[in-house]
């Protein structure tokens, strides 16, 4: 709508405008200590059209998890333990060594479930929900450096800083909790952390990440600032009742002054996180039953199925994007070692946390999205000191998704026969981020935020929705 | 909006008309499809984003080469054949109609692309997956928005027309309204009733002190808009101290201004001029100027407005590679070159000059000469990602376009620029300029860095001798190496380059063995005195991240087009220069022996420039007012927002390149208006008008930045080190980014640590800009992440406490501590209300129970916390 002086203000704004004020309505409301919702930036949003998902749990594999020993079963790589490689290997994922042999994954694969997914013997748990996988065997991008694909299957890029995905849909469905943020990463990487990956970019900075740090580790806080040493929560309300006293004078002086008003509000959410963040993180009303299912009944307990069980809550506490980091998947050597200890650490816990969904009726509405930076080489590296293992890989790898729309059950798109390069129905990263905002009821061509004159969005100029994947 | 998916392409029959002058190419360019598709019916927009995404990429650089007007024009048309315009599609050329709509198996493109009738394209079938998107855009009824009756004509903008632009005309001068009241009173002096009329319409006869006052009244009475009461002295020194130099003024200084502003036989000598606060007080506007003469003279001038300029320079001191962020220990020179030259008032257009091209400026002396050498960190400091050069390039060039032109150019870089008149050829040639200089990250003796010679001429002696030793000792290693090999070689027939150097001399035996490790002796021997130089000369060593021209092969280079931004995909080469939408720089010709880049910098600094002097003049006009006259600070160009007082803008704009490009100078012009002195009162009928105050009729409170909120809330505790930091902390973290804080740090904010990727919570939850990014204009967000800051963050309860201590040290009473925290947080005395209400939360915290251990002063702690984290202290009226 447009204004006598030529504005163009958008229609929230023109409500804070309406009649008795802004400045009135946020008073008003201080009685019940929150705004309506509409107010804040983080207000949940409507989305472009129907939505198959309310939110995103994106379990992060650092490092890049081989497809091969995995979820891309290929019976012609089984065979050809030791061959050449029968092709030049590709720029974005190649072993460095031309004499490099092709290399047989050490783990058998079975059928499982009515859909007959293959999946490696390393997933016992997680293939008891092969009916619930939408496996995409044929993700591609263009590169095999760690940072640059960190970012983009973070960002969509890798040359220049972007927002990440996280903070895409923040900025575009906000949060439907009222007392939490809209994108939470679980353990962020701190490699990842460093070079922006979680970060808002040119977004707003309400849209960045909050991390939550050492969920299942050692106990200290798990945001930042989140807890204070020396009052107790009644000291502390005694003081904040006091500093709004302070914002309200100040209010009252300038009369209209959203940034006030909205200063107010931030108290009042800060103070509200301080409470609602401890109850998500205390998991002590969880059933026994339930810790069984992540792996945490008994005495040790798995820290990523803390982070899983802890993404669950906050699925239900409204958060829109949780990105759970799982680390340590860059076996370049002793793959025979390395590849089973890092499926075992996340083999139950997800299994878990689609069951636990799946009890809750949650997981319909819930888009899980398992994947890394790339996947690894089907030749061997490191044959000279024979601790075997495998390269980066961007030119073939998988993801998988489940709930939230994705057909289950389903294995879509190829690599080529020995499982290196993406060769049918290939999917890039970009076409994977259109997807995820497709299922969240987002058109990634029209999620467009404008910055230095251009209207960017999460997938530049690239990206189409993979239909077939959807249920 | 699809036109963020859509390429334009120059190369289109009807918009590749080119114009040739001064043997220069002139590109026509072509309106943006999103213009066309647009207006196209919702089923067509389908259809043309397929063509776009699919079809046109295509054509363009498969089929055009030989199959468009361009390529007729170059005499390489084939067959007749044009695939560049709907009607050439069509029609087809000499064997029939290249394309009949929904019929793919008429089509002669399909029959020749799938080589059935010819083998095109020649030089390789196309992909299947493409062949199948010609047919089912066939099937699809070939939509193509290149042609007149969907599309209403590929309506080319000639640069001529781009021009029109406001933004590329050179600013002039204009004259300030004449107060309507003056003007009007002559005339109707002979009719007194309607004087008196006028004189009732027109009452802010006496209002505008200044010019800048003229042009901002003028716009308000067009709006039925009246200015607010002047601010009160209180208010107006608050002000002038944040937005001059960033820090808070001491009680003292608050009482000794205060009197000089509000007294003295100047303000009663010039009543009429003199300013009516809101009480009725007369400010002395002799007492103002001093004020402002004081602050712009102060050293923290500098580091408030040299900080600025680092926003718009992305400025960092770590690369922000994605595997390592390497640190840049010598990046703080470019810092402080930037604070010296605010302190200095350099010229603005020497300040430019110097960036972009200070290098290759001569100067009176080495110690001058470094520092213009220093000066280019604005080109080197950017992030460094994947390393490909055009990468580089493109990220200097979009931070030289948006910080001094106000222009986005990197869009051109894959298609002309689809809204400023930036042709991809004009990318290209600029890229040019760049890909003769090398930025240097000034890390080591041996980087490519420039030695700057701020050192004493021994040492500069001392230096050379030492890398010519260090350059002797890895020779050394080389031989040694070399030798090495070749008895592993000779022992046992290979040497495995997957083992050390040492593992290879293990693998062998005897006297082989012995004679290999006699050399690894010496080798190591030579690392230890290589070490040891190293470190001597690292001493003495001046090096910056800077540029460094080097050409390419013992020549100037230009570069090649890049069709689509691609690097397998080159065209032709260009020849360096600038951009062609500007007159004044289309005379510059770049001689063979020249990169160009001097060119730039003095096209770039020149009066001649349109942009260069109204992009700073509204930055300063941003700080200042809170808002830019044109809003959007880091865009000009036709998305950017026009000005609200384009007259305005451009006679300050003009004022300031005849006043030598002087800072200071325009700042001060700026903040002795009227306009910047007004309060902050809301009035509720300029509200109905203009809720958005883009009229000025009142001042708009500003929030403290994020370093200020530091600075402020350490000059209160009394912890603030006012001094500058020598070098920076960064020195001390090693080659790549460690994890440090700042908590214990108690210089200003500017001189921190600033790596990509490691900005401090507390700064980044106070919108820090992302240093990778050109920020002109800062977001101000108001989110919980800050109030857990405010209320638990460890540092800032630690500087409440050091608050009450001296309120402990400095006042005896409780009535006195209550003044004096007032005093020292919000720079003014409390009421009698808030006495009370002061004292009320002290004896509540102190009888609560809960909070038995608490001594008085900690009562006091949790209250000059609650200040600090209040409205009052973070805004600025």
């Amino acid at each position: 709508m447009t204004t006598d002086l030529g504005l163009t203000i958008s229609r929230r704004e023109a409500l804070q405008r309406s009649a008795c004020g802004f400045g009135s309505l946020a008073l008003a409301a201080l009685g019940a200590n929150h705004l309506p919702a509409a107010e804040s930036p983080l207000a949940a949003k409507q989305p472009h059209f129907p939505a198959r998902a309310k939110r995103v749990i994106f379990l992060y594999m650092d490092g890049g998890p081989s497809q091969v020993d995995t979820f891309d079963y290929k019976p012609e790589l089984q065979k050809s333990n030791g061959n050449k490689i029968p092709f030049e290997q590709p720029a974005n994922g190649k072993t460095g060594n031309n004499d490099s042999v092709l290399f047989a994954s050490p783990w058998k694969f079975q059928q499982h479930g009515e859909s007959g997914l293959w999946i490696s013997d390393n997933f016992p748990h997680l293939a008891k929900h092969a009916d619930d996988l939408c496996l995409i065997n044929s993700m591609h991008h263009e590169t095999a450096a760690h940072a640059a694909g960190v970012m983009l299957t973070h960002t969509g890029e890798f040359r220049f800083p972007r927002p990440s995905i996280g903070s895409w849909v923040a900025y575009g469905l906000g949060t439907e909790s009222e007392n939490l943020p809209a994108f939470v990463v679980i353990n962020p990487g701190d490699r990842n952390e460093t070079i922006g990956a979680y970060s808002n970019s040119f977004l707003p900075a309400v849209y960045d990440a909050t991390l939550m740090r050492n969920v299942g580790g050692r106990d200290e806080d798990v945001i930042k600032f989140l807890a204070n040493a020396r009052q107790t929560r009644k000291q502390q309300r005694m003081q904040l009742d006091l500093v709004q006293e302070l914002n309200r004078d100040f209010l009252a002086r300038r009369e209209q002054d959203s940034n006030i008003d909205a200063l107010i509000e931030s108290y009042e959410r800060a103070f509200r996180m301080q409470t609602a963040v401890p109850e998500v993180t205390d998991i002590s009303g969880e059933t026994q039953n339930t810790l069984d299912l992540y792996g945490l009944g008994g005495k040790k307990k798995s820290r990523f199925g803390m982070q899983c069980l802890m993404a669950r809550r906050l699925s239900e506490a409204g958060v829109r994007f949780i990105e759970v980091h799982h680390g340590g998947w860059d076996h370049h050597d002793s793959l025979s070692e390395k590849m089973p200890s890092s499926a075992a650490a996340i083999d139950q816990p997800i299994a878990g946390l689609i069951a636990d969904l799946k009890q809750r009726s949650m997981l319909d509405e819930t888009l899980i999205v398992w994947g890394g930076e790339f996947g690894r080489t089907s030749a061997v590296e490191n044959m000279k000191d024979k601790s075997y293992g495998r390269d980066h890989n961007g030119a073939g790898f998988t993801y998988w998704l489940a709930g939230g729309g994705a057909k289950g059950g389903i294995r879509y798109g190829a690599t080529d026969e020995i499982g290196w390069i993406a060769s049918e129905n290939k999917v890039h990263v970009h076409d994977l981020h259109a997807t995820v905002l497709h299922l969240l009821g987002l058109d990634h061509q029209k999620l467009t935020y404008r910055y230095g004159g251009r209207d960017y969005t999460l997938t530049d100029v690239d990206g189409e929705v993979v239909k077939d994947i959807i249920a | 909006m699809m036109w963020n998916k859509v390429h334009v392409y120059k190369h289109d029959a009807q918009a590749s008309v080119f114009v040739r002058r001064h043997t220069r190419l002139r590109v026509v360019l072509v309106i943006a499809a999103s213009l066309i598709a647009s207006r196209a019916p919702a089923d067509d927009r389908e259809g043309i984003d397929f063509f776009e995404r699919k079809i046109r990429p295509v054509l363009v650089e498969r089929c055009y080469g030989c199959h468009s007007a361009e390529a007729a024009e170059e005499k390489k048309l084939k067959a007749g054949l044009l695939l560049d315009t709907r009607a050439g599609i069509r029609q087809g050329g000499e064997t029939g109609p290249a394309v009949v709509p929904r019929e793919p198996d008429k089509s002669e493109l399909i029959a020749a692309i799938m080589h059935e009738s010819f083998e095109m394209p020649p030089d390789g079938k196309l992909a299947d997956d493409v062949i199948a998107d010609f047919r089912k855009w066939i099937e699809m009824g070939a939509p193509d928005p290149r042609d007149g009756e969907i599309v209403h004509a590929e309506e080319a903008i000639d640069i001529e027309g781009a021009r029109k632009l406001w933004a590329f005309q050179r600013p002039q001068r204009h004259e300030p309204p004449t107060n309507k009241h003056d003007a009007q009173a002559s005339v109707s002096s002979e009719r007194t009733h309607s004087l008196a009329r006028r004189a009732r319409i027109f009452s802010n006869a006496d209002w505008p002190r200044d010019d800048i006052d003229r042009f901002v009244l003028a716009a308000q009475e067009r709006h039925g808009l009246t200015p607010v009461a002047d601010a009160s002295p209180e208010i107006l020194i608050r002000r002038l101290y944040y937005d001059l130099i960033g820090l808070p003024p001491l009680p003292s200084e608050i009482d000794a201004w205060k009197d000089r502003l509000t007294a003295g036989p100047a303000a009663r000598a010039r009543s009429n001029a003199g300013t009516r606060g809101p009480m009725g007080t007369q400010l002395n506007e002799e007492g103002i100027s001093d004020l402002v003469d004081s602050l712009l003279d102060s050293p923290h001038f500098g580091e408030r407005w040299g900080r600025h300029w680092l926003d718009v320079a992305r400025y960092s001191e770590s690369n922000g590679a994605p595997d390592k962020n390497g640190t840049w220990p010598v990046a703080y020179r470019y810092r402080d070159y930037v604070i010296d030259a605010l302190n200095n008032d350099t010229p603005y257009d020497e300040f430019i000059l110097e960036q972009v091209a200070g290098d290759l400026l001569a100067a009176e002396d080495e110690k001058k000469h470094a520092d213009k050498i220093v000066a280019t960190g604005l080109l080197a400091l950017g992030m460094k990602t994947a390393g490909k050069r055009m990468d580089e390039i493109d990220e200097q060039m979009d931070t030289l376009g948006k910080s001094v032109l106000g222009l986005g150019i990197g869009c051109a870089r894959c298609h002309d620029h689809k809204f400023d008149p930036i042709p991809t050829r004009d990318y290209y040639s600029m890229a040019g300029i760049f890909f003769n200089s090398l930025p240097q990250d000034g890390n080591s003796t041996f980087s490519r860095a420039r030695f700057i010679g701020e050192v004493e001429k021994k040492e500069v002696k001392r230096l050379k001798d030492l890398i010519q030793e260090l350059n002797g000792l890895q020779g050394e290693f080389r031989k040694l190496r070399r030798e090495i090999k070749q008895i592993v070689i000779d022992a046992t027939g290979r040497y495995d380059v997957a083992l050390s150097l040492n593992d290879n001399v293990n693998r062998i035996e005897g006297g082989h063995k012995r004679k290999a490790e006699e050399r690894l002796d010496k080798l190591a021997k030579a690392e230890t005195d290589w070490r040891k130089r190293a470190d001597e000369a690292k001493e003495i060593e001046a090096f910056a991240v800077a540029m460094k021209e080097t050409g390419v092969k013992g020549k100037m280079a230009n570069v090649r087009l890049h069709i689509r931004g691609s690097e397998g995909n080159l065209g032709d080469e260009v020849p360096r220069g600038l951009l062609t939408v500007f007159p004044s720089a289309e005379d510059i010709e770049i001689a063979e022996d020249s990169s160009g880049r001097l060119e730039l910098a003095q096209w770039l600094a020149s009066d001649e420039n349109p942009l260069t002097a109204r992009v700073i003049v509204n930055r300063v006009w941003h700080h200042l007012l809170g808002r830019g006259i044109v809003p959007t600070t880091d865009n000009f160009g036709a998305t950017g927002q026009p000005p609200t007082h384009p007259e305005l803008l451009d006679t300050l704009a003009v004022d300031f390149m005849e006043d030598s490009w002087s800072i200071k100078r325009l700042i001060r012009r700026i903040v002795l208006s009227r306009t910047y002195a007004l309060s902050d009162t809301f009035d509720a009928k300029n509200y109905a008008t203009d809720p958005d105050n883009v009229q000025l009729w009142r001042a708009r409170a500003k929030r403290l930045n994020a370093e200020a909120i530091r600075d402020y809330i350490l000059a209160a505790s009394g912890r603030l080190d006012r001094e500058p930091m020598q070098g920076s902390l960064v020195k001390s973290f090693g080659a790549f980014r460690g994890n440090f804080d700042i908590d214990d740090q108690t210089k200003r904010t500017v001189y921190m640590p600033a790596l990509r990727g490691g900005t401090p919570d507390m700064l980044l939850a106070f919108n820090f800009p992302p240093p990778s990014l050109v920020v002109g204009n800062r977001q101000s967000t108001t989110v919980p992440t800050q109030a857990l800051v405010m209320m638990n963050s460890p540092w800032v309860i630690e500087q409440a406490d050091y608050i009450a201590l001296r309120l402990f040290e400095d006042a005896k009473s409780d009535d006195e501590r209550v003044s004096r925290a007032y005093r020292l947080i919000f720079g003014r005395s409390p009421t009698d209300t808030e006495r009370d209400r002061a004292m009320r939360f002290v004896n509540q915290i102190c009888a609560d129970s809960e909070m038995s251990e608490y001594t008085e002063r900690d009562s006091w702690s949790l209250f000059c916390q609650s200040l600090l984290g209040s409205a009052e202290f973070l805004w600025i009226r």
